[in-house]
Order: C-alpha cells, then sequence, then structure tokens
C-alpha cells in the first residue's frame, strides 16, 4: 500500500468509524443487573466456585460498600452508578469446547475482525491465547506444550477449581481486598481473568498472551490476572485490549497481581486500545485499573510496559513492590491521549530491600483536547540500603487545547538510597518537523515518525509482537491532531 | 472576581469566618499532606496584643516588628519609600484580598487575627537595602505580620526580610509583593527562629509585564517551618527566580512550598531549592508549576536536590507541572542522596580529614545556590547558612 493511501485510511479509521467497533450477537447468559450480595452469590455459584471464594468475594464487597470512589486523580466524569452495571455475562454454551472446532463460529469470527485468527496464532505466533470473550474464557491453546514444562496458564475460574491452594495463597495477596476502592469492587465481582503459574527453574517455552473483550451492552469486566513466578524461571505476558463501540460508559475495573520469587523474573506488556470515545468525548471506557507486582524474592525483577491509546479515562498506576534484595522494577509507558480522552497513569516503586533498583521511563502524549497526567511514587525504605531510582516522565503536547501533567511524589527515609527524578515538557519541535518536511515528508508522516522517536525508549521494550502494532496505534491515534 | 473597595476589617472579618468553618488542614489534604500540625493544634495560642508603646529603631532603613506589629516607622527617611498602616491604604487592602487565595488556612488565620498590616510604597531606583527584622516572642502567643509591598512600575528595591524569636509560639506572616510594569525586586529571607517556635507563612508575588523577582530564601529555624511562595504572572515577559536552602536537624520538619502560576505568554521561572537533612528531621519540597492555555513560550524550569546526613532523616520532593499551553519548555529534576562518595574519596585522598571534607562539600552543595546573588544578599544568606553548619 502506498504511504498515501496508508493515511487515508488512517485518517478514515481515527475520524471515522472505530476499527473495532462491532457488536456480536451472541445469547448471553446474564446477572440480573445491579450489585448486592446476591449478585455476588449468582456469579460464584455460577463459575462454581467453592465456599472460600464466595465469603472472600462476600467480605470485599462489605469492604467496599463503607469505601469511597477516589476523587485526587485529574479526570472528571460524571459519577458511576454502580447499580446500573451487569456484573456478569456469559456467552451461554452447553459444555467446555475441547478444542477450537467447537467454539462458537461467531466468537472466532468476532476474533477474526480483530485480526486475531485463533488458527493462525496457534501456528504462526506460537503464542498461546486465553481469550476472554466479556467474562469467560472460551479457548485457551497450546495448553499441552505448557503443561509438559509444568507451567500452568488458563482462565481463574478454572485455578479456583483445579488449584484452589495456589489461589487461596496468593490472591489478594499483593493488592488486598480493601486496597482501594476498585480492587475492592473487582475482588468482589470479578469474573474470570487469567491464572498463571512457572514453576521452579523453568523459563516459559513462549510468550503468554490474552486478549480481553468487552461486548455485552453496559457490561463492565473485571478481570482478576494473577501470576506467580517460582524461583529462577521467567515469563513473559502480553495483554492487549480492543472493544466495540458503545454509547454508554463501560466500567472496567481489572486487577493484576504478579509474584516473582528469588531470581524470578516477569514482563508484562499491555497494549491498550480501549474504545475512548468519540470526538466529543461521548462513550467510551472507564478504565479503572490496580496492577501490582511484588517482588518477594531476591534478585528478582519485574517489569512492566504498557502503551495506553485507548479509554475515555485510564486510572492505572502499574506498582512494583521491591521486597526482595537486589531486586529490580521497571515501568515504561507510553501514553497517548487524544480528543477528550483523559489519562491519570503512572506507577508506584516501594523500595523495602537493600540494593533493589527500579527505572521509571513514561513518555505521555497529549492532542486535541485530552488531559494527560503522569502521577507517580517512589518510597525508599529505611531498609533500601543503596538502592536506586530513576526516573524520567517526559511530556509532549500537540495543540494548544490539551493538557500535560506531572505529579510525581518521592520519599527517601534512606541516605544510602538515591533517587534522581527528571520530566520535561515540549511540543514538537519545529526544527524537526522543518526538517522532515523539506525532506519531502507529509505532516502527518512526520509527526508520526517524531512522535514514535520520542517513545523509542519505551517502544523497545515491547515483545515483537506488540511492537508494530503499537506504533501502528500511535501513529492512528495521533492522525488529524496536526493541522 | 475583583474586589470593590474593601476595608482591612472587613476582610479580616471574612477571614475569621473562613478560619472558623476551616480550621488547620489535616494530612487529608493535599497540600498539607507531609507536614503534620498536630503539634501546633495542640498549642493553646493567644493573639498577640497590640503594643502599648511604639519603640524606635536606630536604623533609617529597618522596620522592626515584635510580634508582628510594625513599631514607629518615623524615622524611616528613604526616597521613594512610602510606608502607612494597611488600614489607611484601602488601594493596596483591596489588592490584598484581590491577591489572597481563599479558603488558605495560614492567609485566613493572619488576616483573622492581625490588628492591621503594613502598606509600603516603593517608586524610583532604591539603592539602600530595606529590611524587615520580624521579632517573635512569648510562648503560645501567634503572631500575624500582614505586610503589603507596592513597588511601582519601573522601580527597583532589594528588601532582607527576617524571622527571629523564641517561645513555643506560632509565626503567621502574610506578606504580598505587588511588582508593577518593569519593576525589580530583591528579596532575600532568613528564617532563623529558634527551635521552640513555629512559623507558618505565605508569601505572595504577583508580577506585572516585564517585572522580575528574585527571591532567596535560606530556612533553618523552627520546630516547624513552612514558607509557601504563590507567584503569579499576569501579564507578559515577567520572570521569576526563587531560589532556597532548608536546613533541618534533631525533629525539626521543613517544609518549602511553590506554586507558580504562568497566565501570560512569554515568562520565565526558575527555581533552585537544596536541602540538607541531619538526626531526625523531615523535609518536603512541593512545588507546582502551572502555566494556562495563553501562557505561550514560557519557560518554566524547577530543580530540587537533597543531602540526607542521618540514618533517621526523611525527604519528601513533590515537583509538579500542571501545562495546558502547547509551545512552553518545561522540566523540573528532583534528586534525593547522600554525600557522594566519589567526591568524598577526592578530598580525603589529597589530605582531608573526612569531617572536614563532608563539611566542605555541604557547604559546596549549599553556596551553589546563592554563589551568583549580589551584595549585599549573599554574604547576609552564607552568615545564616554558616553558623547552621557551625554547629554540626
Amino acid at each position: 500500500m502506498s504511504a498515501t493511501a496508508e493515511t487515508v485510511r488512517q485518517v478514515e479509521e481515527a475520524t471515522g468509524k472505530y476499527k473495532y467497533g462491532f457488536i456480536t450477537d451472541i445469547e448471553v447468559d446474564k446477572a440480573p443487573i445491579g450489585l448486592s450480595e446476591d449478585t455476588i452469590r449468582f456469579i460464584s455459584a455460577k463459575k462454581e466456585e467453592p465456599e472460600w471464594m464466595l465469603e472472600w468475594r462476600l467480605k470485599a464487597y462489605r469492604n467496599w460498600l463503607k469505601m469511597e470512589e477516589p476523587d485526587w486523580a485529574m479526570l472528571e466524569h460524571p459519577p458511576i452508578d454502580y447499580q446500573d452495571i451487569y456484573y456478569y455475562a456469559a456467552p451461554k454454551q452447553a459444555d467446555q469446547p475441547k478444542s477450537l472446532d467447537e467454539v462458537d463460529p461467531e466468537l472466532l469470527r468476532t476474533y477474526e475482525k480483530l485480526g486475531i485468527p485463533l488458527h493462525e496464532q496457534e501456528i504462526l505466533a506460537g503464542v498461546a491465547v486465553d481469550a476472554v470473550f466479556d467474562s469467560v474464557s472460551v479457548a485457551t491453546t497450546f495448553r499441552a506444550k505448557l503443561a509438559e514444562s509444568g507451567v500452568i496458564f488458563c482462565p481463574i475460574s478454572e485455578a479456583i477449581k483445579t488449584h484452589p491452594d495456589l489461589v487461596q495463597k496468593y490472591i489478594g495477596s499483593v493488592v488486598p481486598q480493601g486496597d482501594n476502592y476498585f480492587s475492592a469492587l473487582n475482588s468482589a465481582v470479578f469474573t474470570d481473568g487469567s491464572f498463571v503459574y512457572i514453576p521452579k527453574g523453568v523459563r516459559c517455552p513462549m510468550e503468554l498472551s490474552t486478549y480481553f473483550r468487552i461486548n455485552e451492552r453496559n457490561t463492565g469486566q473485571f478481570e482478576r490476572t494473577l501470576i506467580i513466578a517460582e524461583e529462577g524461571s521467567y515469563v513473559s505476558y502480553l495483554e492487549g485490549c480492543t472493544a466495540p463501540q458503545r454509547d454508554e460508559n463501560q466500567l472496567h475495573a481489572a486487577v493484576v497481581e504478579l509474584i516473582a520469587h528469588d531470581d524470578a523474573e516477569i514482563k508484562y506488556s499491555t497494549v491498550q486500545n480501549w474504545y475512548p470515545g468519540d470526538e466529543t468525548g461521548k462513550g467510551g471506557i472507564y478504565n479503572f485499573v490496580t496492577k501490582r507486582g511484588a517482588c518477594r524474592g531476591a534478585r528478582s525483577k519485574i517489569s512492566w510496559t504498557q502503551v495506553e491509546t485507548g479509554s475515555a479515562i485510564t486510572w492505572k498506576y502499574p506498582s512494583c513492590i521491591l521486597q526482595g534484595e537486589g531486586s529490580v522494577g521497571e515501568f515504561y509507558s507510553v501514553a497517548v491521549t487524544n480528543n477528550a480522552q483523559q489519562a491519570d497513569t503512572g506507577t508506584k516503586m516501594i523500595h523495602i530491600g537493600a540494593n533493589t533498583t527500579s527505572t521509571i521511563i513514561s513518555k505521555g502524549i497529549s492532542a486535541g483536547r485530552s488531559n494527560n497526567t503522569y502521577r507517580g511514587l517512589v518510597r525508599m525504605m529505611p531498609g533500601a540500603e543503596n538502592a536506586r531510582n530513576f526516573t524520567q516522565c517526559d511530556s509532549l503536547l500537540v495543540g494548544d487545547q490539551c493538557g500535560a501533567h506531572t505529579v510525581p511524589y518521592i520519599t527517601s527515609k534512606n541516605p544510602s538510597a538515591k533517587v534522581e527524578h527528571e520530566a520535561t515538557t515540549s511540543r514538537i519541535s519545529e526544527d524537526q518537523l522543518f526538517y522532515c518536511l523539506q525532506r519531502g515528508m507529509n505532516t502527518e508522516d512526520a509527526v508520526s515518525l517524531i512522535v514514535n522517536g520520542f517513545c523509542k525508549e519505551v517502544m523497545k521494550e515491547l515483545p515483537m509482537e506488540f511492537a508494530v502494532e503499537a506504533q501502528k496505534l500511535i501513529g492512528i491515534s495521533l492522525e488529524g491532531s496536526v493541522g | 472576581m475583583p474586589h470593590e473597595s474593601m476595608s482591612f476589617d472587613h476582610l479580616s472579618a471574612a477571614a475569621a469566618k473562613r478560619h472558623e468553618q476551616n480550621g488547620w488542614p489535616g494530612s487529608r489534604d493535599e497540600a498539607w499532606r507531609f507536614t503534620n500540625l498536630n503539634e501546633i493544634k495542640a498549642l493553646s495560642l493567644t493573639p498577640a496584643k497590640r503594643p502599648d508603646s511604639h519603640a524606635f529603631s536606630e536604623d533609617k532603613n529597618l522596620i522592626h516588628f515584635i510580634n508582628g506589629v510594625a513599631q514607629n516607622t518615623d524615622n524611616i527617611s528613604i526616597n521613594g519609600v512610602r510606608i502607612a498602616p494597611l488600614n489607611a491604604d484601602s488601594e493596596l487592602t483591596t489588592a490584598l484580598a484581590d491577591a489572597v487565595p481563599h479558603p488558605h488556612s495560614v492567609a485566613d488565620f493572619a488576616l483573622a487575627h492581625a490588628h492591621d498590616g503594613m502598606a509600603m510604597t516603593v517608586s524610583g531606583q532604591v539603592d539602600t537595602p530595606l529590611m524587615f527584622r520580624f521579632a517573635y516572642e512569648g510562648d503560645g502567643i501567634s503572631s500575624h505580620p500582614v505586610v503589603v509591598v507596592d513597588i511601582k512600575p519601573g522601580s527597583s528595591v532589594t528588601i532582607l526580610e527576617e524571622h527571629l524569636g523564641s517561645g513555643a509560639g506560632l509565626s503567621a506572616p502574610l506578606m504580598l509583593y505587588r511588582l508593577g510594569e518593569g519593576a525589580h525586586l530583591h528579596h532575600a529571607r532568613r528564617l532563623v527562629e529558634d527551635e521552640s517556635r513555629y512559623h507558618l507563612g505565605l508569601n505572595l508575588v504577583q508580577l506585572n509585564a516585564k517585572a522580575c523577582y528574585h527571591g532567596d530564601m535560606v530556612m533553618s529555624g523552627g520546630a516547624i517551618s513552612r514558607s509557601e511562595t504563590q507567584v503569579r504572572i499576569s501579564a507578559p515577559d515577567a520572570e521569576a527566580y526563587l531560589n532556597a536552602v532548608y536546613l533541618g536537624r534533631h525533629d525539626q520538619m521543613r517544609d518549602v512550598t511553590s506554586r507558580i502560576d504562568h497566565d501570560a505568554p512569554d515568562g520565565q521561572s526558575f527555581q533552585r531549592i537544596h536541602g540538607i537533612l541531619d538526626d531526625r528531621a523531615k523535609a518536603v519540597f512541593q512545588g507546582k508549576v502551572k502555566v494556562a492555555r495563553y501562557a505561550q513560550k514560557t519557560d518554566g524550569n524547577q530543580m530540587s536536590r537533597t543531602l540526607i546526613l542521618s540514618r533517621q532523616a526523611e525527604a519528601n520532593t513533590k515537583p509538579e507541572l500542571e501545562i495546558y499551553a502547547d509551545d512552553v519548555t518545561c522540566s523540573h529534576g528532583a534528586t534525593i542522596g547522600e554525600i557522594d562518595a566519589d567526591q568524598l574519596f577526592y578530598l580525603k585522598s589529597r589530605g582531608i580529614s573526612d569531617e572536614d571534607a563532608r563539611q566542605l562539600l555541604i557547604e559546596a552543595f549549599l553556596v551553589d545556590v546563592i554563589d551568583e546573588l549580589g551584595d549585599p544578599q549573599r554574604d547576609w544568606l552564607m552568615a545564616a547558612i554558616q553558623s547552621w553548619i557551625k554547629v554540626r
């Protein structure tokens, strides 16, 4: 495709209809609208959960009732009516499918439209996909190959039944039920998500990937993901999101917990392009996510990489608790907002152990009338002997109607710990733009090139599968923002 | 909304009402999350009385405030400087009413209890530096000096402002410096109260077109000291420089808070904040730079560095950027750490003792902030730094 045609297509995608905006028509098994203990009992019963899980959910729910929705983020949205949401929706299926052939063809076509044909992925990409369609995981591939090496990769609803000891031991151990308003809500009503367990010394033979989708009208999605990496193991986990077009705002409150033991490493990558709402900000996903990793073991490492281009509202702070001696936390983030989008995102690095190090690289790009905030916390506890942190957050403004904000908190209680933070805000350099234009590039290609260059430090952290998609996404997200 | 002409009593009554309603902030208040005011709340404070007799000051350029009240200023005779009670200057009282953010616990407290303020007008080039000396005394006494300085267009002046004294009381000064078009102010401050005192101050600066404000501060005194500076750049081409050194030891708390509002194009602001914490001292620097949509071509720069000398000390930093204009260059940097081991080694390898080497590095770290200042501010501030270092 010629560059011009490509641009035209991208403009159509950006200014016209949301590429992934379609609704799949399948029968849905729904919980009654609203939230009560009955809803939670319904979800738990649907999932055939053991008694302890139901009790755990109810405890979280009672906790949630006493909590208040946080309002400290630089976000504005109409109040969320938690009684006007369906908390459970599952595609109706008589039995669990044994293979892809048994999966509802309607579902498979949805994935095809999204560009993730399972068959193709199975053969070509070598990626095991645990696809979450609304609330129930419908297909998991490559299970056999993973099982060979002892890796458990399955929907969390299944893990609750098959590996209750592991789930009971780790769930809520990184993000406690009452951690915040949205994690409490999630703990009460989470429907599905992924469970990953990497045994001691195993290097996971393939990248693990999950696609989340929101489908049924008014169904908030409440995923719960739990990844445990035992001593000396390694896993790379990819998460990508697309959602169909909606008029009403949809609530999304996920919780992700990572646990890394001695010498283990978890790499968690996200490309998030939920429906951002139309040009005026109507519709779009409200994305309130709690992601946290605990480096429990010595020399363990957790690395978060995220590319956030979607959602009307993003409230997300993937964090690392650096407990083990010499453990490492990393946060690489690109957040692009356009039109009326609002993003308040960043990270927390809590240094508890000695010789812990953390790196934060955050790139925020705001265009249109959007607001993009980096909010971060670096805390050196008294025991963080010789700990190090380096933080760099850069903001780029495209147009004079948007806002870019930086709100870092830095606390040190150990003199030998060293914290360095730097932040800049500027617009696309006239010189760079001029340089590109005078070499015959058009403005949009030039902007895309410069912005991708601006994000390079983060993009290079992405796994191959995501890198191409993410680069394109950034280009698309910014189309039409420069006159 | 600009106020209609307002009397000081009216302003004071409105502030008293607000303070009664809101009281002192708690740790849930974002602007106060690092500074715990429980110790201050526990003091049963009595507002300082208006003194019966006014003592004369010997110096012609020294204005003496005792427990917040300006002493006789009749002998101040410097060309271009006019002093009056704020009560008698409705223009500047109204200017103060417009400038004070509300609710603001410190401003409201100061205005509620102040009997009157001092209004000063500066016109022309005033070469003699003016000195404001705020002396506080007495346990359980709260003092609330309110001062408005109006620097007329094209005028320039140097003001040295010192806060000292003893007794477990609270000093809550409220200052407004208003700079007209092209005006210059060199404003040096020493906060050197005894360790028994509490200091919560609000320093407001308003800059008109092409005005230039140099604010330099050394904060080394008080059990809890907080100095908040708010600069509003309301017309093009204005410049603000904020430099601060804070020094804490024992169980002291240091709070340097700044907010710069760029409300007009082509403004520049530069901030440099260096702090040293020893023993169990705690500190916070929180600085916000806000650039409004039409404040294009703003240059906003902020750098904060903290040295921690002890295992029990705690440093907090919260630099904040809120930017709505695209053609700007804004940045901030922050570091927290201990004395650089390489530098220490370098000095020791040249035969300097460990203790001397540390002293030297601490001094160098602090001098960095005020080194480029002219006199008399440089020496005056340096003296405060030296006397803190010597006690080590």
